[in-house]
């Protein structure tokens, strides 16, 4: 009784000590020394409902403490948790103000501690919760959209698309030095760097045939199939790492299937910069890019300006204004010849009208050349020439009516020759005077007048008092001139009626009419105008064509050099991306909180509903149980005599 | 011979139809019902099948309650054995408890094991599966054991008509 007593009493006292110390003991234990190291590894398990959202989110944290004795880790947690329950241990761990508080003891040779605990997110978060890889999943039977539940037992061809979106993309100024040394600014998208992994989807073979995951460059890659003991085994593997994968991609799944089931699918999402063993070309690519920009900037230079020398811009330049001025003076070439054509021959004069009193037409106009020409020529033709006819008819009259000294000496009538009156008139006063006067003196005159009238007719010697003397101005030489004249004349008007024709025919207005031969100008006048129109209306535009063929070729050359430009820092701008990246992806390191100075890595998991009929086999199960219930009820109790019959002893 | 004969067609075809629709009916572990049919040796002719229906239920609720225990407050394998032993031991302890009020002791572990034998391989190898498979097993296990029982009802009842 007594020893009882005792004990009671040695009880009260480690009660009451126990309540007094255990405040201060457990202020020591928080305050003690902090352990060596702490790893915070993240499953984020994300289940999918029947509606295509996430219907509940689970986080299984792994906690490995190093160090040595006892350690309180105090956990955060940025959302608000349901429950938390520690998986393979018997710690407790607690919650207040979304902190979790965690004992641990590493201890022994390893000395750490691993702790795994499953923290199940409030369902009131799980709307504002933005994860950084948006995965949402379509499912389709024969084309059309389903739940996943309404494919349970059906038979078609099934099609699962899931999207996938890497939303952590923000803007940041990159910077980094090119190729010619210089610091570039670039302001890109860098995104977190995740990888998504949907591997191990299985069909069975019994109930699904033609089964594709088909892909799309730059869109969607394909899955890889491998069929493995009447299984059919799916994977992708998705980077979402832009700038070289898109940051939005998505997977197909085809087959046709019957009798429908489908597995909880897994899609892992893991923050990586992925190593492949793909060969790096980017180098090769970069240098070919760089011969590329220098191709484009002789272009650009060598097209240059109108204003800068030794371009093609300022060339062409050159040439048009030389072209213009070709078509100036061609216009004034062309002008003068039409003058000189005019000059040649007056367009529509009318020499028929022509009266030299007035000096023109009757329409007033004046001859040309040509014109004039022809009105010589038939002046010569139609006056001159006759009239020498006439003059060497009347001087030959005149010789006749002289006669010759021989002329017989008739009675004289008023056809008879001088000579034969002046003979008959000397016979008459023959020993007279007037037979000496006649001799001496009348008869030689006569005969110098006989003489000179035939020279002065068909030239010779004319006999003057001071003697013979050449008379090379007969009329037969003045009509042999004129005739020559006149043909000359011909001649002439022959040539400048060549020229006319050479120079081309005017229309009533004067200007050049068209004259094609042979698809060619045929005068010299439409030529040059067919000329200056080739040069104003063809050339001069085919060059001002080619200028602005050229400025589009030079600007054309600046916009490839930019966008190699761009490219090329694109290029060079990699390592420096790529560092982000990996800084990005260093820094996604949890999702629910770590504790202080813990290193940490976080993945997620997103799994898609289970399609299959267990709900109809429990309700065809439990309708067996009620059948075999009422069986047992009817068949299966004991008689009642034997129920009711007395214990034998 | 000739009545054996026909009584084990009878019987056996009836286990044959039960095995074609055990994926119908959800219950994969169907060797259970032959384990179950065997219980008419002990019940015998005259033996209270529905009683002993009852605690093979109940067995099996225990055991669910046993496994929903041990994935929900319990820390998971592998290094739980000690919770596992506890938690069996509680729920044998319950079950003994529990036949003072007349149901059939060896019906109720039967139940509580065959609840186990379908479903602790998945707790061992993925407790999170547990989830969507416990509630499944449990009526799974249920019809294995009750159709095993009617059909031991059958065997005796015609054996006892033959008999006659």
């Amino acid at each position: 009784m007594l020893r009882n007593r005792r004990m009671k009493q040695l009880l009260v006292l480690f009660m009451a000590l126990s309540l007094v110390l255990a405040p201060a003991l457990t202020a020591t234990a928080a305050q003690g020394p902090a352990p060596q190291k702490i790893l915070d590894n993240e499953l984020v398990v994300s289940n999918f409902g029947d509606d295509g959202n996430i219907a509940e989110m689970q986080v299984l944290n792994h906690l490995r403490v190093f160090g040595n004795g006892t350690y309180n880790i105090d956990d955060n947690s940025q959302y608000k948790l349901a429950s938390v329950r520690n998986l393979y241990g018997s710690e407790k761990i607690t919650i207040k103000d979304n902190r979790l508080g965690i004992k641990v003891s590493p201890k022994g040779e390893q000395a750490f501690d691993d702790l795994y605990y499953l923290a199940t997110l409030d369902q009131g978060e799980i709307a504002k919760i933005n994860i950084p890889v948006s995965v949402k999943l379509e499912y389709y039977l024969d084309g059309k959209k389903v739940k996943p539940s309404e494919m349970s037992g059906k038979t078609g061809h099934i099609k699962i698309v899931c999207y996938l979106e890497n939303t952590t993309g923000q803007t940041k100024e990159l910077e980094f030095t090119d190729s010619k040394g210089q610091t570039i600014k670039k302001e890109a998208e860098v995104f977190t760097p995740f990888v998504v992994s949907l591997s191990g989807w299985e069909f069975a073979n019994a109930k699904f045939s033609n089964i594709k995951a088909p892909g799309i460059a730059g869109e969607s890659p394909q899955g890889v199939l491998a069929n493995v003991q009447g299984i059919t085994q799916v994977s992708w593997t998705v980077p979402l790492v832009p700038p070289k994968y898109p940051a939005k991609q998505y997977t197909v799944l085809e087959a046709d299937g019957k009798d429908i089931e489908l597995p909880s699918f897994k899609i892992a999402v893991i923050p990586i910069v992925p190593t492949t063993s793909e060969i790096d070309s980017l180098g090769t690519v970069q240098s070919s890019l760089n011969q590329l920009y220098n191709g484009f900037d002789a272009i650009q230079k060598g097209v240059g300006n109108s204003a800068q020398d030794a371009t093609l811009l300022f060339g062409l330049n050159k040439v048009e204004g030389g072209v213009k001025q070709i078509s100036d003076a061609l216009g004034s070439l062309s002008e003068l010849l039409l003058k000189i054509r005019v000059g040649l021959m007056t367009p529509g004069f009318d020499s028929a009208s022509y009266t030299t009193a007035k000096g023109s037409d009757s329409a007033g106009k004046t001859p040309g050349v040509k014109d004039a020409v022809g009105l010589m020529k038939k002046s010569v033709d139609g006056q001159l020439l006759p009239a020498m006819a006439f003059q060497k008819s009347a001087l030959t009259t005149i010789q006749t009516a002289i006669g010759t000294t021989g002329d017989g000496a008739v009675e004289p009538t008023a056809t008879t020759s001088i000579y034969n009156d002046i003979n008959y008139l000397k016979a008459a006063v023959a020993g007279t005077p007037a037979q000496k006067v006649i001799t001496d003196s009348i008869e030689p005159k006569l005969q110098a007048v006989g003489t000179n009238v035939g020279a002065f007719r068909d030239g010779g010697n004319m006999i003057t008092p001071s003697g013979s003397m050449a008379f090379p101005a007969s009329v037969s030489a003045v009509e042999m001139g004129s005739k020559l004249l006149s043909e000359s004349l011909g001649k002439t008007d022959g040539g400048l009626t060549m020229m006319v024709l050479g120079l081309g025919a005017l229309d009533a207005s004067g200007k050049p009419m068209k004259a094609m031969a042979n698809g060619k100008p045929a005068s010299i006048l439409y030529a040059m105008e067919y000329l200056q129109e080739s040069i104003d209306g063809q050339l001069v535009p085919g060059i001002k064509q080619i200028q602005e063929g050229t400025g589009k070729i030079g600007s054309g050359a600046g916009d490839a050099k930019e966008a190699i430009a761009n490219g090329l820092q694109t290029f060079e701008s990699i390592p420096v991306i790529v560092s982000n990246l990996e800084e990005n992806a260093a820094q996604t390191d949890t999702f629910l909180g770590k504790p202080e100075g813990a290193q940490g890595t976080v993945m997620y998991v997103f799994q898609t509903p289970e399609v299959s009929k267990q709900g109809n086999a429990m309700k065809y199960g439990l309708g067996v149980i009620a059948v075999a219930l009422i069986v047992l009820i009817a068949l299966g109790r004991p008689p009642k005599e034997m129920a009711s019959a007395p214990v034998q002893a | 011979m000739k009545k054996a004969i026909g009584l084990g067609l009878l019987v056996g075809v009836f286990f044959a139809i039960f095995v074609a629709f055990q994926g119908f009916l959800g219950a994969s572990a169907f060797y259970i019902a032959a384990v179950a049919m065997a219980m008419f040796a002990v019940i015998g002719p005259f033996g209270d099948y529905l009683k002993t229906a009852i605690a093979m239920l109940i067995g099996v609720a225990v055991g669910l309650a046993s496994m929903i225990s041990l994935a929900l407050f319990m820390p998971l394998p592998p290094d739980n054995l000690m919770y596992v032993a506890i938690v069996s031991g509680v729920a044998l302890f319950l079950l003994v408890l529990l036949s003072v009020t007349g149901l059939r002791i060896d019906a109720m572990f039967l139940g509580w094991a065959a609840y186990l034998s379908a479903i602790y391989s998945t707790y061992v190898s993925d407790a999170a599966a547990l989830a969507t498979q416990a509630a499944p097993a449990a009526v799974g296990v249920c019809v294995s054991l009750l159709v095993g029982l009617v059909l031991s009802l059958l065997v005796i009842k015609i054996a006892m008509a033959v008999n006659q």
